[in-house]
């Protein structure tokens, strides 16, 4: 009678670990993504702040987050397939 | 007239609202440190409160972990109890869940104490944000030793000055990701060889015009990783305590823009449930982020590890 819900708890537990494991590439292409952009918008924005160059600095750095980004994304999409 | 003065009050609340939700999370001043230290090379090694609640923080660490491990395995006993079971489920989870699928068999016990220690670390320093143990000290140091608020030279007075999560300082959440990011290079480096780790980061076997490209972007790559790790858990640890100061603030705001105390308390049985269910889900922020961290640690070490192109 007990043994029903606890084996039940524990392939509840087994496929937690397996989604769990199977989530870090796409939470890590997401997160770089959104970190390159972020870093080299706000990189742009300090050097247009400090050289008065708006917006040639914060368009540059998103240009290049932007491609550093998604060539990442890119990476961990058919990188893990291949 | 009055509709000028109230104008001046109104900002003058929004503005006091502001200034303490970042002093809620904010560090305390480093000119008024609660320990004052030396300067040595040019760097003031004064406490201040997110440095004294590392110290804390580490202390938990080394009482909740380290301690009880020590002891089992000085024990003969092979089957954990308790507190020691509860320790062997998590670690077993996150070495056999975050670690191995990501740096494989053969370095999975090379690089899961790190992992580990990344996981617990980050664990406390973002669940001791959530206990309210300072502003209780500073209720028993107002109302039973009756210290005077204005003390400026009273230790628990100094200590209700700042936030009390250290990982909501950037500077504490680059501190571990640059130790991600050196992680990252060793396992490289272990993995393949110096000059074998460096060659892998881009792919073999492409016309040279697009290494010119490739290189800068792959460089940007290993900067973003880290950065990516600081920005992601500071921001995530400051936003739930700014959202549950913004929501009690309420009360203030509407009582001063109606005049009205009526209209406050009115405010505080939106805002106070609000700010309830707010601190629950901050709960799961805590153990969600210490996770996120250390699922994101373990899978940059193992790019480092397994390079596909």
């Amino acid at each position: 009678m007990t043994d029903k819900p606890s084996r039940n708890f524990s392939r509840g537990l087994a496929a937690f670990q397996k989604f769990v494991s199977q989530s870090g590439p796409a939470a890590s292409a997401s997160y770089t993504l959104l970190g390159s952009i972020l870093l080299f918008t706000l990189l742009g924005y300090f050097i247009d702040s400090k050289y008065d160059s708006a917006p040639t600095g914060v368009l540059i750095g998103l240009g290049i987050g932007l491609a550093a980004g998604f060539y990442h994304l890119a990476k961990s999409i058919w990188g893990g397939r291949s | 007239m009055s509709a000028t003065n109230a104008g001046h009050a109104s900002a003058s609340v929004m503005d006091q609202v502001g200034n303490n939700i970042i002093h809620h999370v904010s560090n305390s001043d480093i000119s008024h440190p609660l320990i004052h230290l030396p300067t040595l090379f040019g760097i003031d090694f004064s406490v201040t409160k997110h440095v004294l609640m590392l110290w804390v923080v580490a202390a938990i660490a080394c009482v909740a972990i380290i301690i009880p491990v020590r002891k089992y395995l000085q024990s003969s006993r092979p089957i954990p109890k308790g507190w020691m079971n509860l320790l062997e489920a998590v670690v077993q989870f996150i070495r056999d869940s975050l670690v191995r699928p990501n740096v494989g068999p053969k370095w999975v016990m090379t690089w899961a104490p790190l992992v580990l220690t990344f996981f617990f670390f980050i664990l406390f320093a973002n669940a001791i944000g959530l206990i309210p143990i300072f502003d209780l000290l500073g209720a028993v140091n107002r109302f039973v030793f009756q210290v005077p608020a204005n003390n400026n030279h009273n230790f628990i007075n100094q200590l209700l000055h700042g936030g009390t999560t250290p990982t909501g300082n950037f500077n504490v959440t680059a501190g571990l990701a640059v130790i991600t990011f050196f992680a990252i290079m060793v396992a490289g480096i272990r993995a393949h060889g110096f000059f074998s780790h460096w060659k892998n980061l881009v792919p073999h076997g492409l016309a040279w015009p697009v290494y010119i490209i490739l290189i800068p972007i792959e460089i940007i790559g290993m900067f973003v990783k880290p950065f990516a790790l600081t920005m992601r858990l500071a921001a995530n640890m400051t936003g739930g305590h700014i959202a549950i100061l913004a929501i009690l603030s309420f009360m203030a705001i509407f009582a001063d823009m109606f005049h009205s105390t009526v209209t406050g308390l009115s405010a505080a049985l939106f805002s106070i449930p609000m700010a309830t269910a707010i601190s629950g889900l901050e709960i799961i922020v805590v153990l969600v982020q210490a996770y996120v961290f250390t699922l994101l640690s373990a899978v940059f070490i193992g790019m480092a590890i397994n390079v596909h192109h």
